[in-house]
């Protein structure tokens, strides 16, 4: 009889979520229909006339399945308030160290010599680097962990969320990097008074752009992508040697080059296709 | 009956609250505490009772621990913590302030007394 009853539980939480809550419910109510069942058999009733009296005492399941869902549906929005205010502090910490590397290196380059004001520097950036990337991507895995396990088509959703959620780690990702180019720019302009050349910095960041885009982004490495890496690399490396060298009457000869390349690049796998078919 | 079973149904987490006060215990033994109280008359649903369970656990009025049942489920033990103490408090003076108040509503001494006026 404790099997029919089982089963009579089974049948209700069929469409019930699958949840550490809802397993828990489950059990406790067979546990209060078994108690119930030996406790009437034991006064006397018959086997079918206290498996009725137990099912007719279960009462609305969805009564407590909906109990359930609101505090599961609570507590997710609560986990994902706290998650908010952890990132929150995280980044907040991060571009603290960021100013604080500012202030500290310049008052060591005051009073100490440029090495410890530049070592102090990147030490503090490395530190608010990584508080602000450690922050994102802690919170984000959190983000994705699914409440409960779903099918179908919230299962769809939440890969929507965790690809939108990549691409914001992107962003994260690329801002932090072009604070901290900006951060490195100013250093080596106040202290070192690298302003010119210095500036190459941002070239060199659209590069870093261009590759993180790349590795990170759903896509893989694109057409565009190459493209836009070979011409931003060759814009790169024309000011730069020229501003080193000052030989720009002949340093031009970069882009066609550039251009050959990225023709030949082209033609080598049309090839490659029309031998593959 | 109807509205004493209603009533009933609607301050479960207080009847609850209030078997707790003295004693941990568990669902079963719960509904058959107020079946034996009530004289054999009411008899909560087990979907209502666990569901009362799972607001006072939300709300920190109760704790609960597993018990080690060799046969079939376990049972949820439950116990009440201070914090429960103290919404049991609270909303036991609020039902006897509300039954004073119906039964200042429905009073028909003071109705009459008016009217013979």
């Amino acid at each position: 009889m404790e099997d029919r009853i089982q089963a009579h539980l089974n049948a209700l939480f069929k469409d019930a979520p699958d949840t550490r809550r809802v397993a828990e419910a489950r059990e406790e109510l067979l546990a209060g229909c078994l108690d119930k069942y030996a406790d009437l058999t034991a006064a006397g009733r018959s086997p079918e006339d206290a498996y009725i009296a137990v099912i007719s005492g279960i009462g609305d399941v969805d009564e407590l399945l909906r109990a359930i869902e609101r505090i599961d549906a609570q507590n997710a929005s609560h986990s994902a308030e706290a998650l908010r205010k952890k990132r929150a502090f995280f980044i907040a910490a991060g571009v603290f160290l960021y100013i604080l590397s500012l202030g500290v290196a310049s008052i060591l380059n005051e009073y100490a010599d440029s090495r410890n004001a530049a070592t102090a520097f990147l030490a503090l950036i490395a530190a608010g680097t990584f508080v602000l990337i450690y922050g994102v991507i802690s919170t984000r895995a959190s983000v994705k962990k699914p409440v409960s396990s779903l099918t179908g088509e919230i299962q769809k959703q939440l890969d929507i969320i965790s690809t939108s959620s990549d691409t914001k780690l992107l962003g994260a990702v690329t801002s932090s990097m072009w604070s901290l180019l900006v951060v490195v720019y100013l250093f080596i302009g106040f202290i070192f008074d690298w302003w010119h050349p210095g500036w190459l910095i941002f070239p060199f960041g659209s590069i870093l752009q261009i590759l993180l885009k790349a590795t990170m982004g759903k896509k893989g490495m694109t057409r565009g992508h190459a493209y836009a890496l070979i011409w931003t690399v060759c814009l790169f490396v024309y000011l730069l040697i020229s501003f080193i060298t000052d030989l720009w009457n002949i340093t031009w000869i970069i882009f066609p080059v550039a251009l050959c390349v990225q023709q030949m690049a082209r033609l080598a796998k049309v090839w490659r296709e029309s031998d593959e078919t | 009956m109807s509205i004493a079973s209603d009533m009933l149904r609607g301050n479960t987490d207080m009847i609850v609250l209030a078997h707790l006060l003295h004693r941990e215990s568990y669902g079963y033994q719960i509904n058959k505490h107020i079946q034996e109280k009530s004289g054999g008359r009411f008899e909560l649903k087990e979907a209502t009772l666990y569901g009362a369970f799972r607001r006072l656990e939300e709300a920190g009025c109760v704790s609960f621990y597993w018990g080690d049942e060799q046969t079939g489920a376990r049972r949820r033990y439950y116990r009440i913590t201070t914090a429960g103490r103290e919404t049991f408090a609270q909303s036991v003076g609020e039902w006897r302030e509300a039954i004073d108040l119906i039964e200042k509503l429905i009073d028909q001494k003071e109705e009459e007394k008016e009217n013979g006026r």
